[in-house]
């Protein structure tokens, strides 16, 4: 069990630097790599917090970057994780913002959703490992996956579940996540700590079993 | 000698113990809980499992290599904070 345990403190930092790093030596599309990179972490937290479609997200993306480039310049260039902090700060901002305004109901999503999908899940067939004969190829069935789990992040208050997609999705450290959501450390741990359970609770009403065990 | 742990205490420090987030004293008591406690050990395991499928989730939608057309404010300051970066490297 020890090998499967997590570890605090494993940044993607490193291709922040290297980015910011390519940027200094004038290197060629630095900048744009370095937009593409803001871009894809913006787009992922967005929809990841606001369970919406990529059209909706990206409608946010030139705000949130406007604001970021704004904020950015104040910061320590020498510090990733400062600028990952108001990275995180101002996409979190945005997505609130948007979820205030309605466009990221979450009741949006399901009737959005397959209602198959949703179907066979009322059903309660479905297991941890779908039935093989209906799901082709490994694509399908992780794309199957993660439907289950964005439609389980989105059960889970706002509270919860930006403390779980940070610190379990985005690397993001209880540090960071603290200042980012502008609470203590120990909430985060706290929140984190229910989020998992709850989180763990909604996977199991997908997923019937677990690697042979039973998740209830 | 460590007191035994009961299930409602495990369920409370379970998330720590996953995050190596407790003292290695405490961490062998749930240890030592798990060995005998069936539901304990499935809660757990289930809860890696939760926690494994959030860390290996991607959205797989974005879209790839599409250049954002900056609007003219967003672009100055881009320029701004690109001038800084290198100015920084000076």
């Amino acid at each position: 069990m020890q090998e499967r345990l997590q570890s605090e403190g494993k940044h993607p930092d490193s291709k922040i630097l290297i980015l910011l790093k390519d940027i200094k030596e004038d290197k060629p599309n630095a900048v744009e790599r370095f937009l593409q990179e803001i871009q894809q972490t913006v787009l992922n937290f967005g929809m990841k917090v606001c369970g919406g479609r990529v059209e909706d997200a990206e409608d946010t993306m030139q705000e949130v970057l406007l604001q970021f480039f704004k904020g950015a310049k104040k910061l320590n260039f020498n510090d990733p994780s400062a600028l990952r902090v108001w990275l995180y700060k101002v996409a979190k901002n945005a997505c609130l913002m948007s979820r205030r305004k309605g466009k990221y109901d979450p009741n949006y999503i399901y009737s959005l959703d397959d209602t198959t999908h949703k179907k066979n899940r009322d059903d309660g067939n479905e297991s941890f490992t779908p039935d093989s004969s209906n799901t082709p190829d490994k694509a399908v069935l992780k794309k199957e996956n993660n439907r289950f789990i964005e439609d389980a992040l989105q059960q889970i208050p706002i509270d919860y579940r930006l403390v779980l997609i940070l610190r379990d999705m985005e690397d993001i450290s209880t540090k960071e996540a603290s200042d980012i959501l502008e609470i203590s450390e120990s909430n985060v741990k706290v929140r984190l700590h229910r989020a998992r359970l709850m989180m763990r609770e909604e996977l199991s009403k997908s997923f019937s079993t677990l690697d042979g065990l039973d998740i209830n | 000698m460590n007191k035994k742990l009961e299930c409602k205490e495990i369920l409370g420090i379970i998330s720590s113990y996953l995050d190596r987030d407790i003292d290695s004293s405490l961490c062998d008591q749930v240890d030592t809980h798990m060995k005998d406690c069936k539901p304990c050990e499935d809660l757990l395991n289930t809860l890696v499992k939760t926690v494994d499928m959030c860390k290996n989730f991607k959205i797989d939608e974005l879209p790839k290599d599409e250049k954002t057309s900056l609007r003219k404010e967003l672009e100055a300051e881009v320029n701004a904070f690109v001038d800084l970066i290198k100015k920084s490297a000076e």
